[in-house]
């Protein structure tokens, strides 16, 4: 009886034991699935954070970057980085022409693209400055942006039941300056491990895209604006330049234009004096005796006091005090006098030397 | 002139452009000389016979082993991105490397373990040090390999490596033989010479509910757990009441075989098992890596990121403490796919490969790659492992 008894209560024992197993074993499933959600929301708050941080660098360096080419190419090494894309493009209108071009493309060389023909309702789409836009299959789409993609890739999405797989996201692109307005499109062929790569592209992707979309237009922006002002700057600098040369030149101008002022008075002045010396000189010379020495030496003092006359109408035309005329004379003769003049003015470490056509 | 190895390390799109860099970058660390080996790993999405027809331009002759991976270590750096490639580049006069490229792995391990052995056997002149395996990290079944590599090797050898991944997709992996590139293959280097190969292991994971009893398996499909479909067992612990096996769940949920009795070696008390494909028809797992023989005790497991980035770093102090006064010519990492970016997101490099350098040698050359199943000896056998760290550094006495 007692032995029994006591088996009953290992049973009882054993069966507790077995539901607070089972009960454990419930409780650790729970566990074990809330953590699964915990590592699911930790990987998709930390791409996030990969993706926004990748997007800041880009702002940060590509407001230094210098070259379109050099922002663009940047742009789309942050995608083919960061994105499960195999395609990325900058497409752009031509103007006027019913054509599109690829400013740039993931893994493709800069300027090898040519512009292609689009028809009207896509070039109509593409200059309308289309919303982002997300469109997950190929096949089932007539969509403008599918038919632009065939345009500026062709053959990329497989004409088969591949291009069920291939997704694609279109993003405006505002333009600026030289850079036109147009699209960023973006394509993923085939999906990825969800887990890991964040699947295929989706629409939960836009907004990053338009972001990178935004910071193109940003930096391309400031590389126009940058490279206008070095422009003006670069002008302004030249002018600034002009300025003071023309400042300069009025100076000396004004510089001499008071010389002259003051030598043509000075000549004036002179030269009332000339027209006495000269006159007494002329009728001293009338009372003396032509040959005899005081003759001659009047002869000198007129001669000089000449000589003195001839000086001061130099002076007197330098001041534009002199009456100017026309009239002939011999260059040769002319050059003497003023050679004279200068000989005076330049002193005896320079020496003047003329070699005179006699004929003019 | 001893031994040097240089590392490269690439993430450009374009395979040429990304073969151009890494031999550049690791021929800096060859002083000038021409490399004798090339080891490689590149992501799935390059065009893989442009890289080892990239590198037998650069290095004519050079012999050349690997295979694609999820992502690539070099230095101190894991980057699981669409494309990345890495390259040890080495010359020794002390270390010879013999490479072998053997085809039908996928339907024939156990023969490929023997062939393997019956190449190594040749090559190895009584002075091997080590062997490096590359399998096929989706098909056949690698402790049925490494059984029969074992089992018909003149002499024992280390052996360790990682299987070929392929970005977490699941369908078709590379391996690398000199100018070779293969599907379904193991590609293998024998290194023979003066010189001695330090090897550690670690998982990282926590045993979680019950014991549990693998009650039929045939290879490396498992059929039935606790006399219930596997599947049905596994998904109770799977969020989100999943249909197919996805990347997610086969990482987080891994099983744990139990050591036979005195055969741990001081190691975890499992290693640790991930399965890699489902047939949805039976509900059948399987695990590349076999191993249910046995009375088929196992346990459920789960990943433990503290745990995965201790483990991981003590392998290191574990293989410094082993050579004390020597600095290893070069460092292999083979560290499981499940504990790269989706366990450690953005942190993978700062969690489980710097901290290794920094206790090993921050100066050493150091390659791996992030695979679908790591090999590595417990003891004197080597074993397939998944989650885990295998860290070999690779000594030569001049």
């Amino acid at each position: 009886m007692s032995g029994s008894l006591a088996g009953d209560a290992w049973q009882a024992e054993l069966d507790r034991l077995r539901a607070e197993n089972a009960a454990l074993n419930e409780q650790v499933k729970l566990l074990v699935l809330t953590e699964q959600r915990l590592y699911r929301s930790q990987n998709e708050l930390d791409a996030q954070l990969v993706l926004v941080r990748a997007l800041a660098l880009f702002a940060l360096e590509s407001s230094m970057l210098e070259e379109p080419g050099s922002t663009l190419s940047r742009a789309l090494d942050l995608l083919g980085d960061n994105f499960p894309i195999d395609w990325a493009g900058f497409v752009h209108p031509s103007v006027g022409t019913g054509e599109v071009v690829v400013s740039a493309a993931l893994g493709e060389a800069a300027g090898s693209h040519v512009p292609r023909a689009v028809a009207d309702d896509v070039d109509t789409w593409l200059r309308s400055g289309p919303a982002a836009l997300w469109s997950p299959n190929a096949t089932e789409s007539d969509l403008p942006c599918w038919r632009l993609l065939d345009a500026v890739a062709p053959g990329l999405v497989p004409a088969n039941e591949h291009a069920r797989l291939a997704n694609l996201a279109c993003v405006p692109l505002r333009g600026t300056g030289a850079f036109a307005p147009g699209v960023l499109v973006t394509v993923s062929l085939h999906p990825r491990p969800a887990f890991l790569r964040g699947g295929a592209l989706a629409e939960r992707h836009l907004p990053y895209l338009s972001l990178l979309a935004n910071h193109v237009d940003h930096a391309l922006s400031n590389t126009h604006l940058t490279r206008r002002l070095r422009e003006r700057s670069a002008e302004l600098v030249h002018s600034v330049e002009r300025l003071e040369s023309t400042q300069q030149e009025l100076l000396q101008a004004q510089k001499m234009e008071a010389i002259g002022r003051l030598a043509g008075g000075v000549a004036h002045d002179f030269n009332n004096l000339l027209t006495v010396i000269l006159g007494y000189a002329g009728t001293l010379a009338a009372s003396l005796s032509s040959g005899s020495p005081a003759h001659e030496n009047v002869g000198k003092i007129t001669a000089a006091a000449q000589r003195a006359a001839n000086l001061t109408r130099q002076l007197l035309a330098l001041g534009r005090r002199q009456v100017q005329r026309r009239e002939h004379f011999s260059l040769s003769e002319e050059s003497e006098r003023t050679v004279d003049l200068l000989r005076r003015l330049v002193g005896e470490d320079i020496r003047i030397e003329l070699r005179l056509d006699r004929a003019l | 002139m001893g031994t040097q190895a240089g590392i490269g390390r690439s993430t450009r799109r374009s395979t040429s452009e990304a073969v151009r860099d890494v031999v550049a970058q690791a021929a800096t660390g060859l002083g000038g000389a021409p490399a004798q080996f090339c080891l490689v790993h590149a992501t799935a999405r390059h065009d893989q016979q442009a890289v080892v027809d990239g590198l037998r331009v650069a290095f004519p002759g050079v012999r050349i082993a690997g295979c694609s991976g999820e992502g690539i270590i070099a230095e101190g750096v894991s980057d699981e991105s669409e494309f990345a490639l890495a390259l040890l580049a080495v010359r020794s006069d002390e270390l010879t490397f013999h490479t072998f490229l053997l085809h039908g792995y996928d339907g024939d391990p156990a023969g490929s373990g023997a062939a393997l052995a019956a190449a190594v056997n040749g090559a190895d002149r009584g002075d091997g040090i080590g062997l490096f395996v590359f399998p096929d990290g989706l098909t056949g079944n690698c402790e049925t390999f490494l059984a029969a590599l074992e089992a018909d090797l003149a002499r024992p050898l280390t052996i360790a490596g990682g299987a070929a991944g392929d970005g977490l997709m699941f369908r078709l992996t590379h391996q690398y033989g000199d100018e070779t590139v293969a599907t379904g293959a193991l590609s293998a280097v024998l290194v023979t010479g003066r010189g001695r190969v330090e090897t550690a292991v670690s998982h990282g994971c926590d045993a979680i509910g019950l014991e549990r009893r693998v009650t039929r398996a045939e290879g490396g499909w498992v059929h039935e757990i606790d006399d219930r479909t596997a599947w049905s067992v596994f998904r109770e612990y799977l969020d989100g009441d999943p249909q197919d096996l996805n990347t997610e769940g086969a990482i987080y949920l891994s099983v744990g075989v139990p050591f036979p009795e005195g055969a741990s070696d001081g190691y975890e008390p499992y290693i640790v098992r991930t399965p890699m494909g489902l047939d949805p028809a039976t509900g059948a797992l399987f695990f590349p890596g076999g191993g249910f023989a046995g009375d088929g005790r196992i346990r459920l497991t789960r990943r433990d990121p503290v745990r995965v980035a201790n483990g991981a770093r003590a392998c290191a102090e574990r293989i410094a403490r082993a050579c004390p006064e020597r600095r290893p010519v070069f460092v292999l990492q083979f560290d499981c796919a499940g504990r790269g970016k989706q366990l450690f997101g953005s942190r993978v490099s700062e969690s489980i490969v710097q901290p290794l350098r920094d206790a090993l040698d921050p100066a050493a050359p150091w390659i791996g790659f992030h695979t679908y199943g790591e090999i590595a000896p417990i003891g004197a056998k080597a074993y397939y492992h998944n989650l885990t760290t295998a860290l070999c550094a690779v000594y030569a006495d001049p």
